[in-house]
């Protein structure tokens, strides 16, 4: 993010001089637009007139229109290349059919195969019954979004479905894996045969969204165009080889004797059932029926693809479209012909209204809860979605009413892309913001849309907590892929944790890397680390207290064994006796850290994760922000005691009886009475023997020998003079009243508060619980009469002067700032220090110079007033993270950044 | 003229390499510890026309370069040497010298001047001018002396935290002494316009204020402006609208250049945005 901001100018202050930045850059500025009258006024076509109505009815404005046009155009494939890429899948084909048969083997007997291709898939246990030989393919055939023009930059990817002869398959195929090391066999002997030719750049192994069941083979082309185009060969099964009652999803597959490598099964006992396994064999039959549903679907309806290419994009930048459980751009072209099965889409719709009925449906409906169905016809055999619900966390079946397409999404994360879809609607409908730009052009990583994030660094350590958590049947049912096992019940752990403390509870996807095709599959613990993150609900993400059910309640017991032993019985104000758990916190920056003690606990608690594998962020820079001893935290606490003081020195302000004038208003102008400030003033006492007095002025200066003394900065306020006739309308002798104010300030400050005072021409300082206050004493009409200029012609104008500007900047913008964020601050109460860590990074890159402090205020403000498309921070490091990117992608040249404080621009 | 600038740089050369033409260099150290001096540029003060009384001809050494650690009274005493010294004045910019401010208050008249400034000496006889022009021959001069030093550090903040407290009784003697003045002098100005007022002046005009039975507007460019807004506010409820049916033709048409144009910005913001690569989504 340095590197970014370099060579570009930071926002000004004001609009002026953002008005002479845009001097210069007019080459390239907005000029207006230019229609000679004729052409504005000519008669208009049919045509243009219908083009008119339909940016007015389809989408939003018409900016949006073309902006939406202009994004297709980026992201989609453009005609040369599809020459290029049918041309490559033509040699492709005539390559497959001529691969020749290999002799019948054992499926364990694996000589045959060249050492140069390795087998991918993890083949644990090794032992297993069946014969494999190699036949050529009976079909070959495209499928997914190549055919439907759907799919996008910055991947192209062209499935191939490669179906296996009958012959090579035998009875009991569907058990314990034996089809899919079938399939992992048939995929290396296509390998090691393309391996011999020239025509591709690169050949990899991948597993299909990172199901380490499904690998599939990656082929790209030669040369220059091996980033254009990617060909997923993806084996499958004819469509009527296996029996389908066989993988409803109650049914069981993998035989537990089988998976723990014991000799003879144990009698008696009944095997569990393995939706997730039979799902993925259910997947490889249906390719085709699926690619001829979502082509039907797709016919004449042009804004589908549109729809769901710009959905794609959407999932995107959310990184919600990659890894294990994926919300993949096929399931979004699933959802969509899915709604335009129950009409809340019809085909006249555009790309936009597309996406804006998807998300709607997202943001209300709850897969988690209700699954949907795209099967029609309801046929008595087939399972219900209560059989779906109860072998899986979130439901979408498919047309043949068996596969379910959300198998391996966790259902936190499909409350995220709920969540998503919900504050995207938010976004769209307010006219305020540009929808566009939030919704499909800026990423969401993890780390700036979460306030805190944590990794498991170890993910092998999910291996133990599959055993504490006794998940063996799942394990059987993952083909013993420990983490995908674990996850769902981890992340479920955490949200009943962080219940009411979090808004959101979400965790990366695991993703395995693709591999060549020599080398050996990555292993489960190659999905390197998992990445949770926390949003945070800012009234109670801090609150010290868990409070339990009572304790005579049966529900007491739970509440126990959830929290071990930080459980104690405690007695309530109310006088209730309830379980209860506290956390240890004294300031303000150790109880923002509470979830991170919860999550801890919990995860050591249920699922044996060591403290030292997690690796959790959530204040590693507020270190920098910290003040002066061990018990001030991290200054939150001095702002405070300023801001109370500050409160108590203005009501005595106001009570003060003997002034000529009443006072008005009393506004704070220093940073640290809007809690920006970076390291607020700490109260002071003199040390008098450090000084020499001298009692003619009443002083105390420092003696030259002894240590210098403390430096207290003067905490700046603005004190307003009501208006009156007996003001003088001149400069000069307004100055020699105001100095006038300022003595008798002091002097009935010191009569009737015994506050020690200074008074000097320009101010007053008041010492008061060791701060010192700089009183300024203003009269609203001056700046008025500094900007007076009369003409020649005797006419009175106004005209700003660097006197008035100055004046103006003191006594009204400066003290409205400083309200206004202060009453930020009480709707976001890390907003002070998210501004505080964003000016230690300004000073320390030397920029303090060029970007005041009111700006880096401004500019932290605008983060949490325009939080789109984030929700505004609660903690202060993803305020911080936020500040750098927005002045790193803003575009400063051509865009005013506007910070609408209070809602008061519309 | 050229060539006698010539000379008087190749003059100023020997001394130091870097006075323009015009000036002589006079090397000046701050202590006896420093190695390297600094360079004041004198020269005589010349003004084409009219020298202002306060810098008199031929008396007047005008300086440049004069360093902010340089006091008036440390530059009185190192020209002291050169003949009686009558003034010295230290000003951020050149100037005439004329508009000095008359008021000399203690409280409400100092402008603090940063970095390096001019200084105008004005020494008894014209002879301490050349006198100070000629002091290159000898060894650099000395600002800070035994005699008199000039505070550094933490001394120096300790006596401007001195100097800047005021004493509340004399502030508040020379602001009520001021405001009694202003009052008197607005009291004096009110007793003459009231006694303007209504009478014709020799052509017969009468001038209208705002006091009296009956004020006129106030001459301002806020109310000038209010009056031509309530204008166009009556001109536009007289006129009737959707009368007539080129009215609605017009409207209609209007409606549509609207639209058209608008669409033409839009146009044209996308072709900007396109040229910056703004749709590349990642």
């Amino acid at each position: 993010a340095e590197a970014a901001t370099q060579g570009r100018e930071p926002p000004a202050g004001g609009a002026a001089r953002s008005g002479k930045r845009a001097a210069p850059a007019g080459a390239e500025a907005l000029q207006p637009a230019k229609l000679s009258r004729a052409e504005l006024y000519k008669p208009p076509t049919s045509e243009e007139l219908s083009q008119l109505k339909e940016t007015e009815d389809l989408f939003h404005s018409s900016l949006l229109r073309l902006q939406i046009e202009e994004l297709l155009k980026e992201v989609t494939l453009k005609e040369t290349k599809k020459k290029k890429i049918d041309a490559f899948l033509h040699e492709i084909n005539s390559l497959l059919s001529a691969i020749p048969e290999t002799p019948e083997t054992e499926l364990t007997e694996q000589a045959w195969l060249p050492r140069a291709v390795k087998v991918p898939f993890l083949q644990v246990p090794f032992s297993v019954k069946g014969k494999f030989r190699f036949l050529p393919p009976a079909e070959l055939k495209v499928v997914g979004s190549y055919l439907l023009g759907t799919c996008i930059k910055p991947e192209i990817n062209v499935d191939l479905a490669v179906t296996m002869p009958r012959e090579i398959f035998q009875d009991k195929d569907n058990l314990n894996q034996r089809y899919h090391r079938k399939r992992a066999l048939y995929l290396a002997h296509i390998a090691h045969h393309l391996s011999k030719e020239k025509l591709f750049g690169s050949m990899k192994f991948a597993y299909m969204n990172s199901n380490h069941l499904k690998p599939i083979l990656l082929l790209r082309p030669q040369g220059k165009d091996e980033k254009m185009v990617t060909v997923r060969l993806h084996a499958c099964p004819a469509p009527d080889l296996f029996k389908p009652s066989r993988f409803y999803p109650s049914k069981n597959n993998v035989r537990t004797a089988w998976f723990m490598e014991q000799s003879t099964p144990k009698e008696g006992a009944p095997e569990p059932p393995t939706p997730h396994y039979n799902n993925s064999i259910l997947c490889d039959t249906v390719l085709l029926s699926h690619l001829h549903l979502l082509s039907s679907a797709a016919a004449d309806f042009p804004g589908m693809k549109d729809g769901v290419a710009l959905l794609k994009v959407w999932l995107n930048q959310r990184q919600l479209s990659k890894g294990l459980g994926c919300f993949s751009g096929f399931l979004v072209s699933m959802l969509v012909a899915y709604l335009l099965m129950k009409r809340k889409i019809v085909k006249m719709m555009s790309g936009y209204q597309v996406l804006r009925s998807t998300l709607q449906f997202l943001a209300t409906t709850d897969l988690s809860e209700t699954g949907i169905s795209l099967a029609k016809d309801v046929d008595a055999s087939l399972p219900v979605l209560d059989d779906f619900h109860q072998a899986f966390e979130v439901v979408f079946v498919d047309p043949s009413g068996l596969v379910n397409l959300c198998a391996d999404m966790t259902a936190s994360k499909y409350h995220q892309v709920q969540f998503e879809a919900k504050r995207s609607m938010e976004i769209l409908d307010d006219r305020m913001v540009d929808g566009f730009q939030v919704l499909l052009m800026t990423a969401k990583p993890m780390l700036r849309t979460f306030d805190h994030v944590f990794h498991l660094k170890h993910v092998s350590k999910l291996q133990g907590a599959c055993k504490k958590m006794q998940l063996l049947n799942e394990l059987m049912d993952r083909g013993g892929n420990y983490v995908a096992a674990a996850l769902p019940f981890i992340v479920s752990l955490l949200v009943r944790g962080l219940d009411w403390r979090a808004l959101l509870v979400a965790h990366s996807l695991p993703q395995t890397p693709e591999w060549s095709i020599d080398a050996e599959p990555p292993k489960h613990k190659d999905v390197g680390p998992l990445l949770f993150g926390i949003l945070f609900v800012p009234e109670f993400a801090a609150s010290v207290l868990e409070k339990g059910p009572q304790a005579d309640h049966p529900e007491a017991l739970d509440f126990r064994t959830f929290w071990g032993e930080k459980s104690e019985l405690r007695r309530f104000q109310d006088g209730s006796i309830c379980e209860a758990v506290v956390w240890e916190a004294d300031s303000i920056c150790q109880k923002r850290l509470i979830p991170e003690q919860i999550v801890r606990h919990l995860l050591k608690l249920h699922a044996d994760i060591p403290e030292s594998s997690i690796c959790y962020m959530g204040a590693l820079l507020e270190s920098v922000i910290r003040t002066g001893k061990e018990a001030f935290g991290t200054g939150e606490e001095a702002m405070v005691s300023v801001t109370c003081s500050y409160d108590d020195l203005s009501r005595k302000l106001w009570s003060l009886k003997g002034l000529p004038l009443t006072v008005t208003a009393v506004q704070g102008v220093h940073p640290a009475l809007r809690y920006t400030d970076v390291f607020p003033p700490i109260p002071m006492k003199p040390i008098y023997s450090f000084h020499t007095r001298i009692k003619t002025k009443h002083l105390l200066l420092p003696s030259e020998e002894k240590p210098c003394p403390a430096f207290i900065a003067p905490l700046k306020i603005i004190c307003h003079m009501e208006g009156s006739g007996q003001w003088p309308q001149d400069k000069e002798a307004i100055k020699r009243i105001k100095a006038a104010f300022h003595l008798q300030l002091a002097e009935l400050l010191q009569q009737q508060h015994q506050l020690v005072c200074r008074p000097a021409v320009t101010h007053t300082d008041v010492y008061k619980d060791g701060y010192v206050f700089r009183l300024q004493v203003a009269y609203h009409r001056e700046p008025l009469i500094l900007k007076e200029v009369v003409t020649p012609e005797g006419m009175l104008k106004y005209q700003d002067t660097e006197e008035s500007r100055q004046l103006e900047l003191e006594t009204l913008h400066l003290p409205y700032l400083t309200s206004s964020l202060h009453g930020l601050q009480q709707q976001h109460p890390v907003f002070g220090s998210a501004c505080r860590l964003a000016k230690r990074w300004i000073s320390a890159q030397l920029l303090s110079d060029n970007v005041s402090e009111e700006c880096v205020d401004l500019l932290v403000a605008f983060l949490f007033l325009h939080p789109a498309p984030f929700t505004a921070p609660s903690s202060p490091q993803v305020g911080f993270l936020r500040f750098l990117d927005l002045l790193a992608t803003f575009d400063w040249k051509n865009n005013p950044l506007i910070v609408n404080l209070n809602s008061s621009l519309t | 003229a050229a060539s006698r600038r010539g000379k008087m740089a190749a003059a100023g050369e020997h001394v130091c390499g870097a006075a323009p033409p015009g000036y002589t260099a006079l090397a000046v150290k701050f202590g006896v510890r420093q190695r390297s001096p600094h360079y004041l540029l004198v020269k005589e003060h010349q003004v084409r026309e009219g020298a202002g009384a306060a810098y008199p001809p031929r008396r007047t050494l005008f300086v440049l370069n004069v360093p902010p650690y340089c006091s008036a009274d440390a530059l009185s005493r190192l020209f002291a040497c050169c003949g009686r010294v009558q003034s010295v004045d230290i000003c951020d910019k050149p100037g005439l010298g004329e508009q000095k401010e008359k008021t000399s208050s203690k409280f409400f008249s100092h402008k603090s001047v940063t970095g390096f400034q001019v200084a105008y000496v004005v020494f008894k006889k014209p002879a301490g001018v050349q006198a100070a022009k000629s002091l290159t021959r000898e060894g650099p001069l000395l600002v800070s002396t035994e005699s008199h030093p000039v505070k550094t550090g933490i001394s120096k903040w300790i006596d401007s935290y001195a100097a800047s407290v005021v004493d509340p009784e004399e502030l508040k003697a020379e602001v009520d002494a001021y405001m009694q003045d202003y009052d008197k002098k607005i009291a004096e100005e009110e007793a003459k316009a009231a006694e303007e007022e209504g009478v014709p002046d020799a052509e017969g005009w009468v001038k209208v204020t705002r006091k009296g039975r009956k004020p006129g507007l106030p001459r301002t460019e806020a109310a000038n402006l209010r009056v031509l807004e309530k204008e166009k506010q009556k001109r536009a409820r007289k006129e009737l609208l959707n009368f007539y049916a080129w009215q609605h033709r017009e409207t209609k048409r209007e409606h549509i250049a609207q639209l058209r144009k608008k669409f033409e910005e839009d146009k044209q913001r996308i072709a900007l945005m396109r040229a910056q690569r703004k749709f590349r989504p990642y």
